[in-house]
C-alpha cells in the first residue's frame, strides 16, 4: 500500500528550459527543512572552537597522501595541480576587483540566476554567507553577506567506475571547469556594479555544505555529501560571495535526513566503515559523523575511493524516483543490488552486497594532525623510548621543524 | 535480480554500441534505473528508451 505524502518539493530543472521537477516526501520521512541543528550550540562552536580547513590542521596525511598514490594518480594529480593553480590564484584576489561601473540598483538574483545555467552550473542558490562556518584562517577574508551557491554535476558515466583513475579524472576534472566557471560567474556580477568575491572549492573558505542546505539546493546525506535534488552526491560547490542586492531561497525538506536512515547503503559498503550508522549531535548539528581517520587512508590508497558517493541511490537512479519508489512500495531503490551496492577495489577484487574487504592494522597508521605536530608526536616517541633521541637526531629534528615553520601553510587544496 | 555478471555483460554493450555518442550518459543513467526497477518487480514503462527496454530484457537473470 503506498504511503502517505506529506508534500511534494517542486524544484527547476538543471537546465532553464528544464521543466519542473515533482519530488514526493512520505509522511514517514518527513522532517525539518534543511537540518536538525540547535542555533546556539552551532554559535558556541563556531565561536570558541572555530572550524579550519583540513588543508592545514591535516597538513601532515594531506602530505603523506602523495606517497601512497599509485604512480598513475600521482602524475595525473600533478598535472591537476598545475592546471588548476593559476585559477585558485585568480580566485583568491576576486574580493578587491572593485566594479567598473555605477550599481544598478536593483535585485540582480534571476540575472545571476540565468547567467549561472548559461554558463554550465547545474543547480543555485542564494543565501546568507554563514560566517559561523568559515575557517579561522579565512574569517577575514571574506568580504560580503550574499552568497550565491552554485553546483556542478560530475560526469555520471565516470562517476560508477569509482574508485577508479577514470573516476579522479571526472573529480578534479570538474573543479577546474568550475573555478573557471565561477570567475566568468564573478566578471558577469561586476558588470552590473558591484563585487563579488570567488571561493574556490580548492581553497574553500568554509565547508560550503550548510550554505547549500540553507539555499534550499539539497540536505546533507549519510554519506556527509550533499544530496542534490538533481544529482545526488555528484555535485561539486562553489560559492561566489557579493554585496549585490540578492532575494534569497529558504532551507527545504526533501526528507533526506530520515530517509538516509531507512537506506544507510554508504555507511553498510564503506570499505573503511567510516561512516556512523547512528545520527549523533556535533557542533550543534544532528548527522552521521564520518570518522576521518578510518575514511582518509583509503581514500587516498585506493583511487579516492567515494564508494559512499557511488552506492548512493538518490546519486545513481536520482531523487525522485528514489523518493517515487519509496511512496509506492516502501523500499530503497537498488538496497541489496549488486548493482547499486556492488564495487571493486584494486588488488583486492569485487565485493557484492553484503561483503566488504578487510585491511592490515598498519592500514591506519598514518601521519595525523598539522606537519610540526606530527613531528613532535614522533620526536615524543623517541624521547619516551629512553634511549633516544640521538644527538644526530635532535639536530635532525629541528631542522625539519625550522623547515616546516619557514615553509608555512597553504589553504589551497581539496576540501 | 540482475548479478555482477549480467550487469558487465549489459554495461558493456551498451558502452560497445553508444559509448562514443551523446546519449550514452542518459542511456546509461536510464539503464542503471531500469535495472533497479526490474530487481525490485517494477514494470518498465515508456518512460525508457526503446534501446534500455532492449538492454535490459536481452541481459536479464534467465533470458
Amino acid at each position: 500500500m503506498p504511503k502517505k505524502v506529506h508534500h511534494v518539493v517542486r524544484r527547476t530543472g538543471t537546465r532553464l528550459e528544464d521543466p519542473i521537477i515533482e519530488i514526493p516526501v512520505a509522511e514517514d520521512i518527513a522532517g525539518v527543512p534543511g537540518i536538525p541543528q540547535i542555533e546556539k550550540d552551532v554559535s558556541f562552536y563556531s565561536r570558541e572552537y572555530p572550524l579550519e580547513t583540513q588543508n592545514i590542521e591535516k597538513a601532515a596525511d594531506r602530505e603523506w597522501s602523495w606517497s601512497v598514490y599509485t604512480p598513475e594518480v600521482f602524475e595525473y594529480r600533478e598535472l591537476h595541480e598545475k592546471a588548476n593553480a593559476p585559477f585558485v590564484e585568480a580566485a583568491a584576489t576576486t574580493g578587491d576587483i572593485e566594479p567598473t561601473v555605477e550599481p544598478v540598483g536593483r535585485d540582480i538574483t534571476e540575472d545571476i540566476r540565468r547567467k549561472s545555467y548559461e554558463l554550465g552550473f547545474g543547480d543555485v542558490g542564494f543565501t546568507r554567507y554563514d560566517r559561523r562556518y568559515a575557517f579561522a584562517s579565512k574569517k577575514r577574508w571574506v568580504k560580503f553577506q550574499g552568497a550565491i551557491c552554485v553546483a556542478l554535476e560530475q560526469d555520471y558515466a565516470q562517476t560508477q567506475s569509482l574508485p577508479s583513475l577514470e573516476a579522479e579524472y571526472a573529480h578534479f576534472g570538474t573543479y577546474e571547469t568550475e573555478n573557471e566557471q565561477c570567475l566568468a560567474l564573478a566578471d558577469f556580477i561586476r558588470s552590473f556594479g558591484y563585487h563579488a568575491q570567488v571561493h574556490s572549492p580548492n581553497d574553500n573558505s568554509a565547508p560550503f555544505l550548510p550554505m547549500f542546505v540553507e539555499a534550499g539546493m539539497g540536505q546533507l546525506g549519510a554519506n556527509g555529501q550533499l544530496l542534490s535534488p538533481h544529482f545526488g552526491s555528484r555535485a561539486r560547490l562553489a560559492i561566489i560571495t557579493t554585496d549585490a542586492p540578492l532575494t534569497y531561497d529558504e532551507p527545504v525538506d526533501y526528507g533526506v535526513h530520515k530517509f538516509c536512515q531507512e537506506c544507510l547503503v554508504c555507511s553498510d559498503r564503506c570499505p573503511a566503515r567510516a561512516i556512523t550508522r547512528d545520527k549523533v549531535w556535533y557542533r550543534g548539528v544532528e548527522k552521521n559523523k564520518l570518522i576521518y581517520d578510518r575514511c582518509r587512508p583509503v581514500m587516498s590508497t585506493y583511487e579516492g575511493c567515494a564508494v559512499c558517493m557511488k552506492v548512493c541511490p538518490i546519486q545513481r537512479y536520482g531523487m525522485k524516483p528514489v523518493m517515487d519508489h519509496w511512496v509506492e512500495m516502501g523500499e530503497v531503490l537498488g538496497k541489496g543490488t549488486d548493482n547499486l551496492e556492488g564495487f571493486s577495489l584494486r588488488e583486492k577484487g569485487y565485493f557484492g552486497p553484503g561483503e566488504l574487504p578487510s585491511f592490515d592494522r598498519s592500514m591506519f597508521e598514518f601521519p595525523k594532525g598539522t606537519k610540526d605536530e606530527w613531528l613532535f608526536a614522533q620526536f615524543k616517541e623517541k624521547v619516551e623510548d629512553g634511549e633516544g633521541p640521538t644527538a644526530e637526531e635532535t639536530s635532525v629534528f629541528l631542522k625539519e621543524l625550522k623547515e616546516i615553520l619557514a615553509k608555512g601553510t597553504t589553504t589551497i587544496g581539496d576540501e | 535480480m540482475f548479478q555482477k555478471s549480467d550487469l558487465d555483460e549489459l554495461f558493456a554493450d551498451l558502452e560497445k554500441s553508444h559509448g562514443a555518442t551523446d546519449d550514452y550518459d542518459r542511456l546509461l543513467k536510464q539503464a542503471h534505473l531500469a535495472i533497479a526497477l526490474f530487481d525490485a518487480r517494477r514494470p518498465l514503462d515508456d518512460q525508457f528508451d526503446s534501446i534500455v527496454l532492449e538492454l535490459v530484457a536481452r541481459h536479464q537473470p534467465g533470458a
